[in-house]
């Protein structure tokens, strides 16, 4: 059975082809029409998946969709009706979308010559199904939070074997993914896009200035829920998501895009943080007690949180978590193709491959676009593997910059080592190196490391058993006090790092490469960061790769066998 | 004096306040359309704070968009 998962019109419009319970490709739109975050209907995205099983969309048995149209219309008419006559503009803005596009999923489907049936999963549900049945677990909780599906914002419940049952929600405007991006635009960041720039902040403030200003967006519920003081948020009625009112609570007005990041934006965000794990980490408590299960899944885009997944472990009873690689709303045409293959076949899927899920290119790609740039660059193809990664380990020692472009892309938010940038992390300069040659981005956000999982231990606070989820890079640990100045490019100002381990048995020639750095330095980590630039989408052809290097100061490109440098002129 | 000027303006804009006035009759009918859709198709909106239970809630066949 094929089943085509989509999922698209929010943000992160993606696609996903399951075939028997096998996920044989995931990928966001983004990455192929060059445009961060895209919400359109993913034509290249569904085009790039159904080659991947060399099948035409007539071949398809199910498509699947990753919520219910017509319960998400009913809320946001509600909306609009309540805060009517505030709601004039957004209301003008948005019905004409909903109306072309958002209701016509089975017509744009007909349209492109499918003409099988078209399933329909509740957006939490997708959200849950997507990281219970990509676990190993049998039994684990479940908890989904983020902006807003069709009227739910957050949900629990629990999964077993096959069966997922959510039992209760929290409905829409109450939300903390809303809370979260409110105060991403507040702090001058965009919304579903810098939601990570506040949690990177947060580390340079102090809690306790804005602790009881800020405790007072968010009510503590005796049931272990939350809900809003709305009177502070404006999301229901406009675009702008902050009201006059929080701007007086906090005593500032809004703080411009391009404007300095000062103290009080960090102590602002810094309470955002804390108030945001206290109320995650009360849901789960409570929840515990339900069934006193030691496992715990996590989904939805404030699970993309990494310092909250980080602290779980230790401030709840849970023993185990597991979160899929893109909880957030990119996930949902994974975790809606899975559901339906669940529902309709009664079996669970088969999850081998979780990450490298994405487009792959030939030797003759790489060579061609190579040969097309060659005016630009000199390349040298390595016969053997070893060879390359020798060659690459002794560039990085001389702390070269490396472009790292192999194999299938990643799926998700975080570049995995398909689609890296890899330095040394032994130098805080390096840091800045990378920032000023290729991120060009606020030098308060940290660099991430790669670290062997064998050594994972050594160089990171971690109690209790590994997380998966530390191979997806979502989990932030404190770095142990003894080997920070071992690496201290990698370490944020608060001493913690957002890890990504690998095993020789998930990525061969990446985990190859670091073991190899090992080897001559005894040092099993280096910084890893994501292969773009600011502003853009993870690179994704080697063409992209081509102008990216070529547009930045790095120093090598690594791409297939080649190793590609500059021309001295270029 | 005012007056003129209120005429000239009126004059000047006119295409504009037509369509404002289009625009509002359309908000207006929208509203209309939504209320009758909500009343139709819609779930009452649960007003209560926290957990609320999904055990009586009505759930779409998978088939269904709602």
């Amino acid at each position: 059975m094929i089943i085509l998962g989509i999922s698209c019109y929010y943000h992160d419009s993606s696609v996903c082809i399951v075939k028997d319970g096998r996920i044989i490709a995931v990928t966001a739109e983004e990455r192929f029409t060059r445009k961060k975050h895209d919400n359109g209907f993913p034509s290249n995205a569904l085009g790039f998946c159904l080659d991947s099983l060399g099948v035409n969309i007539n071949e398809v048995d199910v498509v699947s969709f990753y919520e219910k149209p017509i319960l998400k219309f009913d809320r946001v008419l509600d909306q609009h009706i309540r805060c009517f006559p505030r709601s004039f503009k957004m209301f003008a803005r948005t019905i004409p979308e909903w109306l072309k596009d958002r209701l016509g999923i089975r017509k744009k489907l007909k349209k492109m010559g499918y003409k099988g049936k078209v399933f329909f999963v509740e957006h939490h549900l997708s959200h849950a199904a997507a990281s219970f049945y990509a676990s190993s677990f049998k039994k684990a909780d479940i908890l989904t939070i983020d902006g807003v599906g069709e009227w739910a914002t957050t949900t629990k419940g629990f999964g077993d074997g096959l069966k997922i049952n959510l039992t209760d929600q929290i409905n829409f405007p109450h939300s903390l993914g809303l809370f979260y991006s409110t105060m991403t635009a507040y702090l001058g960041f965009r919304v579903n896009n810098g939601e990570y720039k506040v949690m990177g902040l947060a580390a340079y403030g102090e809690a306790n200035v804005y602790r009881e200003k800020i405790s007072k967006l968010i009510n503590l519920e005796s049931d272990g829920g939350y809900s809003l003081d709305m009177k502070y948020f404006s999301y229901e009625y406009k675009d702008k998501m902050v009201s006059k009112k929080l701007c007086d609570l906090l005593g500032g007005e809004v703080r411009k895009a391009d404007s300095k990041v000062l103290e009080r934006h960090k102590n602002i965000a810094a309470s955002v943080q804390e108030l945001l794990e206290k109320v995650i980490f009360g849901m789960l408590v409570k929840m515990h007690k339900e069934r006193s299960c030691p496992n715990l899944v996590l989904s939805g885009g404030v699970a993309l949180n990494s310092v909250v997944n980080g602290k779980i472990i230790n401030n709840t009873p849970y023993k185990k978590l597991f979160i899929t690689p893109d909880p957030g709303d990119g996930g949902g045409s994974l975790g809606s193709a899975l559901y339906t293959y669940a529902h309709l076949e009664k079996k669970r899927p088969v999850i081998k491959n979780l990450v490298y899920l994405g487009p792959d290119f030939s030797k003759f790609d790489i060579e061609g676009i190579l040969e097309r740039y060659s005016l630009d660059i000199d390349y040298e193809c390595f016969s053997s593997e070893r060879e390359l990664i020798e060659k690459t380990v002794n560039l990085i020692l001389k702390n070269k910059v490396i472009g790292w472009f192999q194999g299938r892309m990643e799926w998700g938010p975080r570049a995995l080592g398909n689609r890296s940038i890899l330095a040394q992390a032994t130098s805080l300069k390096m840091k800045d190196i990378v920032n000023l040659k290729v991120k060009k981005r606020e030098s308060f956000r940290p660099f991430a490391p790669v670290i062997l999982e064998e050594y994972v231990k050594d160089y990171f606070e971690i109690n209790g058993e590994l997380s998966k989820s530390t191979d997806y890079m979502l989990m932030v640990y404190p770095v142990k006090e003894e080997v920070k100045k071992k690496i201290p490019a990698i370490v944020h100002v608060d001493g913690t790092g957002r890890l990504q381990t690998i095993r020789e048995e998930s990525n061969f020639l990446y985990y190859n490469l670091v073991k190899s750095y090992y080897k001559k330095t005894g040092i099993p980590v280096l910084l890893n960061t994501s292969f773009n630039i600011r502003g853009e989408p993870i690179v994704c052809t080697p063409k992209d790769a081509v102008k990216c290097f070529l547009g930045t100061g790095i120093d090598y490109l690594v791409i297939g066998n080649y190793l590609v440098k500059k021309r001295k002129n270029v | 004096m005012q007056l003129k000027r209120a005429w000239f303006w009126f004059n000047k804009n006119t295409q504009k306040l037509i369509s404002l006035c289009i625009l509002i009759v359309i908000y207006f009918l929208g509203i209309g359309m939504a209320v009758i859709f909500s009343k139709l198709f819609g779930v009452k909106r649960d007003i209560r704070k926290g957990w609320i239970s999904r055990k009586n809630m009505k759930k779409g066949l998978l088939e269904e968009m709602f």
